[in-house]
């Protein structure tokens, strides 16, 4: 993780939990570290049964809006684990965004948990 | 170019075309690399899945096109934060937009609520529409007299009509009411005194109804009944009918007051019913007060012993004009014939009276009663029509001032606004923006108006309840209501003008031209020179015009009328008004109370002098009569005074003696005159010794006094006898004057107590300063003097600013042209007139269409000024020099900024 500022507070993540299902694709697809645009749409895509209506264009507009929100931050395309690419725009996850993924999935883990233990069918 | 370097253009255009600014600065780039991606991998395959792909892709950026729109992250919140962000910025901008909206709006909402009350709303009652005032016309001349009657000017023929009839010329009028057709008669009663158990006696208003006046003008009842025929009877029990403002005042809502009695004028009533919190009376007061209490007409004698004409009884009398009257007519019965019907008996009545009748028989016509009485005061409606044209005006003003202010700040966001049209933003987003921006100060000024119309609605009615109804009346305000839809109308005027005002500019800078102005900028050419704005403020500065002057007028009015030499000292004087007839003494008995009177109020701790006047001075209100004098006939005024008048008002004994103690009923009856009076009848032959005779009563002249004003400050000293109120009971009793060093709160508990000492029911309705009623006298021109100094005075206020703004934004414009004739020697005075020249000729232009328009509208007002003509040359150039001086004023500023800019700096400006 790039950001270096201090750990968020559990306020700040509690405002964002639960999250927005959309919102929680792109924070998953985005946790094993940055991505480009056509990355994050195709693993968000691969979640839904009708992919093409999560175009480009709702794709960069909640991309901005989870920017503002603190979500995700826009790298310049350092990458970790590969050559950079200058001419490339990254999206990575914040202090924040991780933290607001961990909580959501816990979140989603205890209510899978409940569903089982209450019968519901799972696959 | 490859198919998907195709697709990717029709894809960049297609997102071009749809999304917002925002969007695209953020993300284009991004979203036409992902785009590709997505599209080389639906290319390669079969012909549905490509068009599949490409109506998700509609559907997507459809989808993102109007969530941006209304979406709270691009679209209306986000400029709506965007302009109030603007506006907060810049706060004076903003403050003089509201707040010269607030006024606006304001003044007009409060203005016309009185407008609404007074000539526009309906009487609260069943089918106001039917009600019609009988008023009649004779030609010739008359030997009658009336009570409360008013005149009207039929608009229609020109024909002075009376509202007043005989009781027999009402009666026989009455009777020729067709079937269907209610006819009425009744009377207002100025002051009733109205007493309940133990408690001090209260002076109302009333009215006095016959047996049909319910049922015409039928408004609802809270509790009991109506007056009805069989209480309309000579002989019948007192009875009378409260208003609900009465009954919840005076008698806390008790229901059970029905069938009570109280003490009206003394007489012992019954009281019968309520009349519904609604219902206000004909007159919704200010003129006439409003009725509180209502008894049978056929009683006027027990209520008022002293109503006694020459010719006999009140009810008999043919030359006594006291009863008004009011019909209902229903839909469907022609007026015409109604009118018709009720004229016949007329002549008939009047021949005894008439002298010089053209022989025509008299006529009848029905005024409409749907707004009650006030819409035969033709006076009250050229004064609202006045005080409707100043308000429209700052309206009017407020809007030149919001536009030219807007343009100022259009003009100065210029740049901005062509980078935006540069990087993108379309002519519909910088238009909607704008649009915006004067939707909220349209928005901000209306809360303000409605804020400053209900802060301001108990004075501000008040003070336009006095200045327009008749003044001496006017003690109970108006009751009016802020109307929500009257501040709406007014709100969305100003909300129509600030869109109209904020278009122009909007379209203008957003334009084509707007986005070449910015290349223009940047290499240095002239921005526009901003004429529409100072054609506005021209324009601002000939409409204030008329409202400066029109203060001027009126400040000197009002400061001519304080300087009027009254001829005695109205400071220390108090005085209230007894009638002994109404506590049911006989008149013979009525000179010994008033002399118990006289030497109880002496005894009061703090009073110097006690005395009687019939009249109060500066009530408006006289007695003249015609006396013979060395057997010739002359006219003279007269007032009934006590002893030690000259002591008491402040005035100067010039020969003789005045009335004194010792001119009781049994004396030979004496007189003092004033100056004006035996200068008048005299000459230059002593008074002394003289004698008066008014009808069959010779008064000998005793003294002479000082010359006063009787009346009022504009009238001339009136010839005036001053004959003793201890000879004479006056029309009504007489005044208790007294002077004392003690302010009237310290006096007035004690002056109650010593006349209810002498004795316990005699009604002191009021007890009043000589200085108040001064200044009642003058109520109107000092409300019109106020209220023209205000608006007068704002407006100037906003032409001042506008002026201030657009030579500021001249002096921005024109600091490289600054520069440069500084550089080339120009020195500090060359600069300042540079830029006092623009100023002056705004002003000048501004006077020059203003002057003619003041001059125009000024005789409006000419019936309430005084010792100023309405056209008076001297106002005009006050005022002119007043608002030059104004403007070199508001032009000050920035021509000192441009005097002090360094040639060096300015030059570098571009």
């Amino acid at each position: 993780m790039r950001n270096r500022s201090k750990p968020p507070s559990r306020a700040e993540i509690d405002r964002h939990v639960p999250a927005r299902p959309a919102t929680f694709a792109v924070l998953a697809a985005l946790g094993d570290g940055p991505r480009v645009g056509i990355d994050i749409l195709d693993r968000v895509n691969g979640t839904v049964r009708r992919p093409m209506l999560f175009g480009p264009g709702t794709l960069y507009r909640l991309l901005r809006e989870m920017r503002d929100a603190g979500l995700i931050s826009r790298t310049d395309g350092a990458k970790d684990d590969g050559p950079r690419d200058e001419r490339r725009v990254h999206h990575a996850l914040t202090l924040l965004g991780a933290a607001v993924l961990e909580a959501e999935t816990d979140r989603l883990h205890a209510t899978l948990k409940l569903a089982k233990a209450t019968g519901a069918r799972h696959r | 170019m490859t198919t998907n370097q195709a697709a990717v253009r029709r894809y960049q255009r297609m997102i071009r075309a749809v999304l917002p600014a925002g969007l695209l600065l953020d993300s284009e780039a991004e979203m036409l690399e992902t785009f590709a991606a997505t599209h080389a991998r639906a290319s390669r395959r079969s012909f549905l899945a490509r068009a599949v792909f490409w109506a998700g892709i509609v559907i997507d950026l459809a989808i993102t096109a109007v969530s941006e729109r209304i979406g709270h992250q691009g679209g209306l919140a986000m400029d709506l934060k965007h302009v109030v962000r603007g506006l907060a910025a810049s706060r004076s901008y903003t403050v003089v937009a509201v707040l010269s909206l607030a006024v606006g709006i304001g003044a007009n909402s409060s203005v016309f609520s009185v407008i609404r009350v007074l000539l526009l709303d309906p009487v609260h009652v069943r089918n106001p529409h039917e009600l019609a005032l009988p008023y009649w016309y004779q030609a010739g001349n008359f030997r009658i007299s009336s009570m409360n009657s008013s005149g009207f000017k039929d608009p229609a023929t020109g024909l002075q009509l009376a509202s007043n009839y005989s009781y027999p010329m009402y009666q026989s009028v009455r009777s020729m009411a067709p079937e269907g057709v209610h006819v009425a008669g009744f009377n207002y009663l100025r002051e009733v005194s109205v007493q309940v158990g133990d408690q001090p006696a209260t002076a109302v208003g009333g009215l006095l109804t016959d047996g049909n006046y319910f049922e015409t003008v039928a408004p609802r009842m809270a509790l009991g009944r109506a007056i009805a025929s069989d209480d309309d009877q000579e002989g019948a029990e007192p009875v009378a009918v409260l208003s609900h403002r009465l009954w919840t005042r005076a008698l806390g809502g008790d229901a059970s007051i029905i069938n009570r009695t109280i003490r009206v004028n003394s007489v012992i009533t019954r009281v019968i019913g309520v009349t519904a919190a609604e219902f206000r009376g004909l007159s919704k007061g200010g003129f006439f007060p409003e009725t509180d209490i209502s008894m049978p007409l056929k009683q006027a004698p027990i209520y008022y012993p002293r109503w006694v004409p020459a010719d006999g009884n009140l009810l008999g009398s043919e030359r006594l004009f006291w009863v008004r009257m009011i019909a209902r007519v229903p839909e469907g019965v022609s007026r015409q014939l109604v009118a018709e019907r009720l004229a016949q008996p007329i002549t008939g009545h009047l021949l005894p009276v008439l002298t010089n009748s053209d022989g025509k028989s008299a006529s009848v016509s029905l005024i409409d009663g749907t707004r009650g009485l006030e819409q035969t005061r033709s006076e009250t409606k050229r004064l609202l029509y006045i005080l409707m044209g100043v308000v429209g005006v700052v309206l009017t003003i407020a809007c030149i001032n919001l536009a030219g202010l807007m343009l100022a700040r259009g003009a100065a966001r210029q740049r901005e606004l062509a980078l935006r049209r540069a990087l993108g933003a379309g002519r519909a987003r910088l238009i909607r923006v704008l649009v915006l921006e004067a939707v909220v100060l349209a928005v901000a000024g209306g809360l303000g108006g409605l804020l400053l119309t209900w802060v301001s609605r108990a004075g501000l009615t008040t003070l336009l309840t006095a200045g327009i109804g008749s003044a001496p009346l006017s003690t109970q305000p108006l009751q009016v209501t802020v109307d929500l839809r009257l501040v709406l109308a007014t709100f969305s005027l100003s909300l129509v003008a600030a869109l109209v005002f904020s278009l122009i500019p909007a379209w203008r800078l957003s334009g084509e031209k707007g986005a070449s102005d910015l290349r223009q900028q940047v290499v240095g050419s002239r921005s526009p020179r901003l004429l529409a704005g100072r054609l506005l403020v021209a324009l601002q500065i000939a409409v204030t015009m008329p409202l400066v002057v029109g203060a001027v007028l009126f400040l000197r009015t009002v400061s001519q009328l304080g300087r009027v030499d009254l001829g005695f000292d109205p400071q220390g004087i108090v005085y209230f008004k007894v009638d002994p007839a109404v506590v049911g003494l006989p008149e013979p008995k009525h000179h010994e109370l008033y002399v118990r009177l006289i030497e109880r109020i002496r005894a009061v701790p703090g009073v110097t002098s006690v005395s009687l006047i019939e009249n109060a001075l500066m009530s408006g209100t006289t007695s003249n009569n015609n006396a013979e004098v060395d057997g010739r006939t002359t006219s003279l005024f007269m007032n009934a005074v006590g002893p030690d008048f000259l002591e008491t008002m402040g005035m100067k004994l010039l020969a003789g003696r005045t009335p004194g103690l010792q001119d009781g009923p049994g004396a030979p009856a004496v007189a003092a005159i004033n100056e004006t009076a035996a200068k008048k009848e005299f000459g230059d032959r002593s008074p002394l010794g003289r004698q008066f005779k008014f009808g069959n009563r010779t008064i000998e002249v005793v003294g002479v006094v000082s010359d006063s004003r009787y009346d009022k400050q504009r009238a001339a000293v009136r010839p005036t006898v001053f004959d003793s109120a201890l000879q004479r009971p006056g029309y009504g009793g007489h005044h208790i004057v007294i002077r004392s060093a003690l302010p009237v709160e310290q006096l007035e508990e004690p002056l109650r107590r010593a006349v209810a000492e002498v004795h316990p029911y005699l009604p002191v309705p009021r007890v009043k300063t000589q200085v108040a009623q001064i200044e009642e006298s003058t109520i109107r021109e000092r409300v019109f003097a106020d209220l023209l100094t205000i608006f007068g005075g704002f407006t100037l206020l906003l032409a001042s600013i506008g002026l201030y703004g657009v030579t500021s934004y001249a002096v921005r414009r024109r600091t490289a042209e600054i520069g440069v004739r500084m550089a080339l020697g120009a020195n500090r005075r060359d600069v300042l007139w540079m830029i006092h020249r623009q100023v002056v000729v705004l002003a000048l232009i501004g006077l020059a269409a203003g002057i003619p328009i003041a001059v125009m509208v000024a005789p409006l007002v000419e019936s309430l000024l005084f010792g100023v003509a309405p056209r008076d040359v001297s106002v005009i150039i006050v005022s002119s020099v007043a608002m030059l001086v104004t403007a070199v004023a508001a032009g000050l500023l920035p021509a000192r900024r441009a005097a002090s800019l360094d040639p060096l700096r300015a030059l570098r400006t571009e």
